[in-house]
């Protein structure tokens, strides 16, 4: 499936969980190489971290307030929300803590792998938003 | 015969380190490329260069920047540039004889023709009597030893600071080469983004720098964490000054992505090589020049992705100067290698 950014919808402030499973569904479509927890994001390339990657190409997390940071190394690029940059500004976009999202979004989620598969990823987020709508 | 009177030098314009070896002398000077300059009413001073601007990097004051002049391999910024060469000339030449030298200076064999020329004219109004240049790949073959005159191949892979070239050397000339942005610097970079990413801890270039020499690895042992390092920095949280143990293993994964691009760069160098000349690098294997040759096991890794015997030249961080210093020194035998 192709994953199609709705451009043409009117933005609105989307919750802390219809982002997670948008991030869900546009991990369905990324290159698995791309894929890595070892920085944000790499202008030179495009590799990086889900979010750092939806953050610098995806219109839809854009116009939710989500953006990079861009800089001239590879250590300067960030994801930027609200006013806050990096994990708090995960806390913030996602809604949720820093530890559920390092449970997602780090290493130590995927024992110690820097390079899960995109799908691995997708599927940890969607079970974790399962487990919260069973909770609700 | 001007020749028999000056004191020629061979250049080695590294984006980490500049080496100048003399004719007769050997290597003279080694000290990194930075220069530190101050803005005084409006007016640029340089203030120090070399090892003693090296010490500034990052802990300059609002008038004073310590800056790295050479970006990528090549020159970033221009005027800087030439005031660290014309210092680098006058500390290594110091005036011995009364002709001005003749220069090789090394350039990445991916340096574009403004590039090129921009080294060439920084080595002018130093006052060098005449310039030629070499493309690195080229020197570091020279410099670790490889029959680079002789009909037959040799594949070289040049790791520096900024770049990494793979070549493959014959006849005296290169007959493929491939370069690609990628070298120590970029791996400091990933060190960087790592640990900021991964402990929330903002840590400066020379911690960086300092990790991937202590600890730093292409290829993790297969069982364990490794070797550990203690490293500070500022916590991305709470603004303070924070100590955290990093190890060997976090490193390689940090490293992951820059060692990738270098084995890429060697994998697409021999696909593009000639079944004959590929028929002699497979018999005498890669060799590894540059800083970036210290990486423990990026040896392993490339052999791993090849196939091929890869060995570490002997003295992989001189390697390019001494190529341009062998080059002044048989400068007939070798002058095919030279462009003016």
């Amino acid at each position: 499936m192709q994953y199609r950014s709705p451009r043409g919808l009117r933005n609105y402030g989307a919750g802390g969980a219809e982002r997670l499973a948008h991030l869900a569904d546009f991990l369905d479509t990324v290159d698995p190489k791309r894929v890595t927890f070892s920085f944000w994001y790499d202008c030179n390339g495009g590799a990086g971290c889900p979010v750092g990657i939806a953050a610098a190409e995806e219109p839809w997390f854009q116009a939710q307030g989500l953006t990079l940071s861009r800089g001239d190394k590879l250590s300067e690029n960030h994801p930027v929300y609200d006013g806050a940059t990096e994990w708090r500004a995960l806390t913030r976009f996602f809604e949720i803590g820093i530890e559920e999202l390092r449970r997602m979004f780090d290493r130590t989620g995927y024992n110690g792998n820097v390079r899960p598969h995109p799908l691995e990823v997708a599927g940890k987020i969607r079970s974790f938003l399962a487990v919260k709508v069973e909770a609700a | 015969m001007l020749s028999f009177f000056s004191e020629d030098l061979a250049i080695d314009l590294g984006t980490a380190n500049t080496l100048v070896y003399a004719r007769g002398r050997g290597i003279v000077l080694n000290e990194p490329s930075v220069v530190a300059i101050a803005t005084v009413r409006g007016r640029t001073q340089v203030l120090a260069v070399g090892d003693e601007a090296k010490l500034m990097l990052g802990r300059t004051p609002g008038n004073v920047t310590a800056t790295r002049p050479l970006r990528d391999g090549v020159i970033a910024d221009f005027e800087i540039a030439e005031e660290m060469i014309k210092h680098f000339i006058r500390r290594a030449h110091q005036r011995r004889t009364i002709v001005s030298p003749q220069i090789i200076i090394s350039v990445p064999s991916g340096a574009t023709a403004v590039e090129r020329r921009a080294i060439q004219e920084s080595a002018d109004s130093a006052g060098a009597r005449r310039v030629f240049l070499i493309e690195e790949p080229m020197a570091a073959a020279i410099g670790a030893g490889l029959p680079v005159t002789e009909p037959t191949g040799s594949m070289v892979v040049d790791i520096g600071g900024g770049t990494t070239e793979a070549a493959v050397i014959s006849l005296g000339g290169i007959v493929y080469s491939r370069s690609v942005r990628v070298g120590g610097d970029k791996m400091d970079e990933a060190i960087i983004a790592y640990i900021r990413r991964n402990h929330n801890l903002l840590v400066g270039e020379s911690s960086a720098e300092r990790i991937k020499k202590e600890i730093g690895t292409a290829y993790p042992s297969s069982h364990g964490d490794g070797r550990k390092v203690q490293i500070k920095g500022r916590d991305l949280i709470n603004g303070v000054p924070k100590e955290i143990v990093i190890t060997e293993r976090q490193i390689a994964e940090a490293l992951a992505e820059p060692v990738d691009v270098i084995v890429d760069t060697v994998r697409s160098a021999l696909e593009q090589t000639a079944p004959e000349v590929a028929a002699d690098i497979v018999d005498r294997g890669i060799v590894l020049t540059g800083g970036g040759a210290l990486l423990r096991g990026l040896d392993v890794v490339l052999r791993q992705a090849t196939g091929l015997p890869v060995a570490i030249a002997e003295d992989p961080l001189i390697c390019t100067v001494v190529g341009g210093g062998r080059a002044l020194e048989h400068m007939k035998a070798l002058r095919t290698v030279l462009q003016d």
